[in-house]
This record gives structure tokens, C-alpha cells and sequence, in this order.
């Protein structure tokens, strides 16, 4: 029997030493052989887990190994179950009705007919968007929009949402007085919030995963990462490159990945 | 991107060595899936077959959203078939009288071009739907069947309107055909050719998905098919020149499609059996190739930077 440090019972994401090669293979002669390098990270039910990282640093790649759009090279991926994705690339549509943009998300999802009807019934209901359902998406209040794309994500019961996109702020998105993400935290749900800065992190996430050139060179308590990150930022901002090569140094060699033991189906010990 | 930023080279290389050793952590995967792993061949097209209502519901927005600037919106949709077929009735039919010793030439003529635009159409658009669709689907996952599917349903919807012009030509355009019972076999020409399409565009979307540069002689190559189906003219003024292109001719299915349509449109006789095998042939054998490409390559196309 291994002696393990703890266990982690009924993850809804697990990396295990994941690399993922560059974005586009198409393009020849990229400047780096991962766009993602052995990553190792384990996400529990009920988490908010914020992910920062620049444009490059891998984010895109951590995420689309997590969706499934990019395969692993090396290591594995695990999923509870399909994370739902919030982002840029599936904004509503601004020229068809708020319910057409519905009915779209919740069609990809699997449901259809009564259940379509029932489902955008209760999210036209729970925030309030009956008036705006016959609507243009161009012609509404961003901030409803977005109250109304994630009530429709969490129809779909997914296990883990992932947001990436800076302007999608979770912390404005309440129902009454009740934040929507809050209560899907409460319930089991889990969250990974992308981000080139802090700002959309800090008022949902506890914990930080912090990517830096390809590599996670820090996981931990979101207050701990966050100032490690200021400083790098105020290094950066002030030009003072051997300084950041420092810090850089200094967080890379502190950041201790965790090592895996994987329980698989059917080589459980009992 | 930050310009003062180190290269992301600096220390990669022997970073992965000095790493320290982290906490070990048990971790219970029960119940959970590997992203990514491959499922069943049939698996895949049953994903395909569940995203249908999304496709369509996609195809339709798209259409909309395509003619939303424009006065007229969807109307052109039948206008500019219209346009077109009445374009040629009036240089081949009316200035030039030509007939090029083919009965009812602009009959000939317009089920060539209504339909080899279709086909072209589709084909053409969904070359790169795998690189165009990478972040498609309102944040749900479809595999490459699908991203091509899609825009295969649209340009198709888009097209169907062209379908009623064409008969409405035949119809009414001097010498104003009248159709037999043998005409309702024009649907199952219809289908053969989305089908057809479809297949193509899987192999050509796999193909373009790897090497981009491909989508430029994808229009070269459509132009060669163009001629070699019977358009414009009877391939067989072709071949009495050049014979030796006859098999490049007899195995098109483009060119026996146009063919079919023809025979049940315009000259009420059957289509031949070779036409029908030939067809078939090359739709199931598309369909099962590309699908089967594309599902042993699903994953591997990139993603998304932004």
C-alpha cells in the first residue's frame, strides 16, 4: 500500500501530467513544442477555481483539453461529465431572439420538445426575461443576456462550467439578491473562471491555478497566488525584466505539483 | 502579447527535471470519463444524427442573419436563381439561338448550372467548415461530422428555393415541358446529390483541416469538374475529340446526376442503371472514408487560441 498525502473522492475534472501540443498544426514552425506542458491538477466538486495566465500562456490549451476540442498528447484527462463552456465563441447570436439563442444552447444539449418548451419556460421565469424573450439579443441589457446564457448553461446540470471571457462578470449575475453562481456552487457545482487579469477571478474563486509560458507554476489559495502574481505584474509593468526572470524563479521552484494516484475502474484494490 | 516579457524558452528546457516532487495525491476517477478517447465508429455518427435539430436550427439563423442587411432578405434567395436562369435564357435563348444540336438547350443548360452550383456550393463552403467551426456550437462539443454537416445544411437550405425556379423554368420557358410520372424520381436524384455532396465535403474538409493551402486548388479543381460533368455542353463533344478522357467522364458522378436530371426532366426516359451504380458508389464510398478519417482524426485539428 503507497502511502498517499490525501484523497480526492469524485473529482469533476482531473489532469494527470497532461501536455497538449500547439494550436494549430497548420501552421508551421510554432515557438514552443507545448502550448501546454505537464500539467497536473485535480478539480473537486462545489470549487471555483480561477485560471490566469497572458494571452500564450496556455489557457486556451488547458481549456480545450478539458472540453475535449484539443487530445492530450500526453496524460490523461478526466471528465465527470461534458463541461459546459461560456465564451466569446458562444456569445448569443445578436441577431436572432433571445429565445432562438435558447433554444440553440439547450438543442446542443440534447433537448428537445417538451423538455425544450419546460426548459426556457423556467429560465425565462427564474431571471425574469419573459418580456425579452421575443427580443433581439442586440436589443437587450447585456447584463440580463448573460443572467439569461448562464441560467441556460445550468439547465443543462452541468458538473463544471468553464468561463472564459473577461467580460462575462459571474459576481453581477443575480437573481433578486441571490448570486446565480453561488447557489450552483452550493449545489455541488464546480467553476473554472479564465483570465488574462484578476479582476473577474477575485470575487468567485478561492483557489488560483496560475500558468505562466505553457507551465502551472503555482495552485493554491487564490490570496496567495494573487499577490505572487501582483508582484510579477509590477515587475513586468515597471520593465525590470531581471527582476521578473527572479520571481519567475522563484515561484516556478516554490510551485510543488501534486502526484497522482490514480484509482481506475477495475483496478480498485477493495 | 508583453514585449519586455522573457522568452517563454528561457529554463523550459531543464524545467521539467528540477521540479520538485509535490504531495501525493489518491485520486478516484470512478464514474469518470477520458476526455478526448475515441468512441465507436457508430457512436460518431449517432452524435451526428442527435445534432440535427441543432444544425438546422443553425442552418436557419445563419440564412437570416446572411440577409439581414438586405431589403429584400430571403426573398433572394429565389430572386437571385431567377436572376440567373433568366440571365441565360436571354444570351443563349434569345440573343445567340444557339442549341449546340441539344433539345431544349436551355432546359439543359439551367438543370446544368442550378444544380452543379449547388453541388459547388457546398462543396466549396464546407472545405474549411472544420477550421471555421472550431469553436462552434454554443458551447457544446460536436465532432467534425458535424461542423461539416452544418454547413452542409445550410448552403443546401439556401439552395432549395433554386430547386422550385428550375422547374418553374422548365415548366414555363419555351418549349415548356410537361412532366410525366417519371419526374418524381428527380427526388431521389436530389437526394443522391446531397448525399454525394456531403461525402465529398467530409474528405475535402479532413484534407483542407490538415493543409490549408488546399482551399485554393479546391476552386481549380471544381472548375476541371465543371467540364468534365456536362454543364455548358454534352461532354460528348469532348470526347469524340479526346476519347481517352472517357473514363474521366463515365466515373463522374456529377456528369450522370446531370445526366438523370435531364432524362426524367426534359426528355421523359429512364436513367441508366450505370448512372444510378456509379452515383451510389462514389456517396456510400465518400460518406464511409471521410466519416472514418475524420473519426480517427477527431482531436487532432487544433483549437481555438483566442
Amino acid at each position: 500500500m503507497t502511502k498517499t498525502d490525501s484523497t480526492i473522492s469524485a473529482p469533476v475534472l482531473v489532469f494527470d501530467r497532461v501536455s497538449v501540443a500547439p494550436a494549430d498544426p497548420r501552421k508551421l514552425g510554432s515557438k514552443r513544442t507545448w502550448a501546454l506542458e505537464d500539467a497536473t491538477f485535480v478539480v473537486a466538486p462545489g470549487e471555483a477555481v480561477g485560471l490566469l495566465g497572458e494571452r500564450g500562456a496556455g489557457k486556451s490549451a488547458l481549456i480545450n483539453a478539458a472540453l475535449g476540442e484539443a487530445r492530450a498528447s500526453t496524460g490523461t484527462v478526466y471528465v465527470r461529465s461534458q463541461p459546459a463552456l461560456i465564451a466569446k465563441a458562444t456569445a448569443f447570436l445578436p441577431a436572432e431572439t433571445i429565445r432562438f439563442n435558447i433554444v440553440r444552447l439547450l438543442q446542443g444539449a440534447g433537448l428537445g420538445g417538451a423538455s425544450l418548451r419546460t426548459a426556457i419556460d423556467r429560465v425565462s421565469r427564474q431571471v425574469g426575461a419573459a418580456d425579452s424573450l421575443d427580443r433581439e439579443a442586440r436589443d437587450c441589457d447585456p447584463v440580463l443576456v448573460n443572467r439569461i446564457r448562464l441560467a441556460s448553461v445550468l439547465r443543462t446540470r452541468p458538473a463544471l462550467i468553464v468561463v472564459d471571457d473577461p467580460r462575462f462578470r459571474l459576481d453581477q449575475l443575480k437573481v433578486g439578491t441571490h448570486s446565480m453562481v453561488a447557489e450552483y456552487l452550493d449545489g455541488g457545482g464546480s467553476l473554472i473562471v479564465a483570465s488574462d487579469d484578476l479582476k473577474p477571478i477575485r470575487r468567485t474563486c478561492q483557489r488560483l491555478l496560475w500558468l505562466d509560458a505553457g507551465r502551472l507554476v503555482a495552485d493554491g489559495p487564490l490570496r496567495v497566488v494573487a499577490r505572487n502574481a501582483d508582484l510579477l505584474a509590477d515587475a513586468l509593468r515597471d520593465g525590470d525584466a531581471r527582476k521578473a526572470a527572479q520571481l519567475r524563479r522563484r515561484f516556478a521552484s516554490a510551485y510543488k505539483p501534486p502526484r497522482l494516484l490514480i484509482n481506475e475502474p477495475g483496478r480498485r484494490k477493495a | 502579447m508583453n514585449a519586455t516579457m522573457p522568452g517563454p524558452e528561457t529554463g523550459t528546457a531543464e524545467g521539467g527535471a528540477e521540479r520538485a516532487q509535490g504531495p501525493l495525491v489518491r485520486v478516484d476517477v470512478a464514474g469518470m470519463a477520458v476526455q478526448g478517447a475515441r468512441g465507436t465508429f457508430s457512436d460518431y455518427w449517432v452524435r451526428c444524427w442527435d445534432a440535427r435539430r441543432f444544425m438546422l436550427h443553425e442552418a436557419r439563423a445563419k440564412i437570416s442573419g446572411r440577409a439581414g442587411r438586405d431589403k429584400l432578405g430571403n426573398l433572394w434567395l429565389v430572386i437571385d436563381p431567377i436572376l440567373m436562369g433568366a440571365m441565360f435564357y436571354v444570351i443563349f435563348g434569345l440573343l445567340l439561338q444557339v442549341s449546340r444540336g441539344i433539345e431544349n438547350y436551355i432546359g439543359f443548360l439551367c438543370i446544368g448550372i442550378f444544380m452543379f452550383t449547388l453541388t459547388n456550393g457546398i462543396i466549396g463552403q464546407s472545405a474549411d467548415a472544420i477550421y471555421a467551426n472550431r469553436s462552434a456550437g454554443a458551447g457544446v462539443r460536436y465532432n467534425s461530422l458535424v461542423k461539416i454537416g452544418m454547413v452542409n445544411v445550410r448552403v443546401w437550405m439556401a439552395g432549395l428555393p433554386s430547386y422550385f425556379v428550375l422547374l418553374l423554368f422548365i415548366l414555363l420557358l419555351p418549349p415548356g415541358e410537361h412532366l410525366s410520372l417519371r419526374a418524381l424520381l428527380f427526388l431521389p436524384i436530389i437526394a443522391a446529390q446531397a448525399a454525394l455532396a456531403f461525402g465529398i465535403s467530409l474528405v475535402l474538409g479532413h484534407l483542407v483541416a490538415r493543409v490549408s493551402d488546399l482551399k485554393h486548388l479546391v476552386g481549380f479543381a471544381q472548375r476541371a469538374w465543371l467540364f468534365s460533368s456536362g454543364v455548358f455542353f454534352s461532354v460528348d463533344r469532348i470526347l469524340e475529340r479526346v476519347p481517352q478522357l472517357a473514363p474521366f467522364v463515365d466515373y463522374n458522378p456529377m456528369h450522370h446526376i446531370l445526366d438523370m436530371s435531364r432524362a426524367v426532366l426534359l426528355y421523359d426516359t429512364m436513367p441508366s442503371a450505370f448512372g444510378w451504380n456509379v452515383v451510389a458508389l462514389w456517396t456510400v464510398a465518400s460518406l464511409l472514408l471521410g466519416s472514418w478519417i475524420l473519426w480517427r482524426a477527431e482531436g487532432t485539428y487544433g483549437f481555438d487560441e483566442d
